[in-house]
């Protein structure tokens, strides 16, 4: 399967404006963007507009990818949920149905998988199980399905502002583990 | 950030930022930061990158077909870095495109203050080095900044400012610009639609700038406009 060298290559085609590359990235990376913006957007028919979306916007800017410092998936996949958020948020105001979120949280990664960073995955995922249960479920489902604090609170019936300081304290607590 | 309060709170913050839990108002006041406070651009780089490999954990799903149609249909139809009769041979030089990046991300800071808010952003270097122009716009208000940052026209000459849309064939004026100091100015609706997507470039003119209303002297710099969000969202 195609590799991160892979990726960055294709990835400074495109800055070239080099059209075949940008189909090949899309044929290489598509499924794991779509699969991030439908999880996000929970309509197909939103998230292929948002990926076509994603990927004209990584025409327009692969030559700034550089300047991240991240790797070509991070960068990709960060481009896809950002985008995936603000139509989120123009479409829905917001609204976030958390249902669906527990049964996907512990499917098995795809087969894509590999194109990240092994040892990135590894190290949040532990770090996720030094959080008590319910708390990494929430920093994923605000990750994964782009849940607000309102969404969260809702959905573990607290005050806002209690979820707030709970997230964030988890947060902070990622933070301390990750740096380890 | 010398109080010890402030390390976990921004780190947090950084955290609240990548993961879009700040409403838009934050959201701005964040990036305005984000300009000016590298450790805090830093902060977000890393949180992007620990948080994307949480997308290992989404299963890959195959789009529709129509999705890559369209795609290659949208771009067959917009060539990249060639502008119909306006043939400056910019894309040559790669190397000049990365310094201009180095040099926004150094100058960045000094395009911002409270009143002026630049979203997209151009910087001109020359070949040789010698010239070296940041430029910002910022849609409220159509106000353009121009910082000369090095360089000067020699005796009897000018530098001036020009727009190239993305679409258009030919250059626009946006005057001439002081070499010596910076210079905020309004600029028309016609010339502001040209900017997202656009070029700016600087060319070397007669006092008081080109007689014909097109460049006439040498072609110094150019570059594309850009806007600085993505340097931080990735």
């Amino acid at each position: 399967m195609t590799d991160r060298k892979d990726i960055e290559e294709l990835i400074g085609k495109v800055a070239l404006g080099d059209r075949a590359a940008l189909a090949a990235l899309y044929d290489a990376t598509s499924g794991k963007l779509f699969g991030v913006c439908l999880r996000v957007l929970k309509s197909r028919a939103e998230a292929e507009d948002t990926l076509q979306e994603v990927y004209l916007r990584v025409w327009a800017k692969a030559d700034r990818y550089a300047v991240t410092g991240h790797s070509p998936m991070t960068w990709l996949i960060t481009v896809a949920r950002n985008l995936a958020i603000d139509r989120l948020r123009a479409h829905k105001s917001n609204h976030v149905d958390l249902d669906s979120v527990g049964e996907l949280v512990e499917k098995r990664p795809g087969p894509e998988a590999a194109t990240i960073a092994a040892s990135e995955q590894r190290r949040i995922s532990a770090c996720f199980e030094e959080l008590p249960q319910d708390r990494a479920e929430a920093v994923r489902a605000v990750y994964l399905d782009g849940a607000t604090y309102q969404a969260l609170a809702d959905r573990f019936d607290v005050p806002l502002n209690t979820m707030r300081t709970w997230l964030r304290r988890s947060l902070i607590s990622l933070k301390e583990c990750l740096s380890r | 950030m010398s109080d010890q309060q402030d390390i976990p709170e921004d780190e947090a913050l950084a955290a609240e930022y990548v993961l879009r839990l700040l409403d838009a108002d934050a959201e701005r006041a964040f990036e305005a930061r984000l300009l000016n406070e590298p450790d805090l651009a830093a902060q977000v780089r890393f949180w992007e990158a620990e948080f994307s490999a949480l997308a290992a954990d989404v299963p890959d799903e195959a789009p529709s077909p129509s999705v890559k149609a369209k795609l290659v249909a949208e771009l067959s139809g917009e060539p990249k870095g060639l502008r119909r009769g306006w043939s400056w041979s910019w894309l040559a030089f790669p190397a000049m495109a990365a310094l201009a990046v180095a040099a926004f991300l150094a100058f960045s800071p000094m395009l911002r203050d409270p009143v002026f808010d630049p979203t997209l952003h151009a910087t001109l270097i020359s070949e040789d080095g010698t010239v070296h122009i940041e430029a910002g716009y910022s849609p409220e208000g159509d106000l353009f900044k121009v910082i000369p940052e090095q360089g000067a026209p020699a005796a009897g000459r000018d530098f001036e400012l020009w727009v190239i849309g993305a679409d258009a064939d030919a250059p626009v004026s946006l005057g001439v610009i002081s070499a010596s100091q910076e210079s905020l100015f309004e600029i028309t609706p016609e010339i502001a639609a040209l900017i997202d997507g656009g070029t700016l470039a600087v060319s070397d003119e007669p006092v008081g700038g080109s007689p014909t209303g097109a460049p006439t002297g040498a072609i110094l710099a150019i570059d594309e406009f850009f806007d600085a969000d993505l340097f931080q969202a990735g």
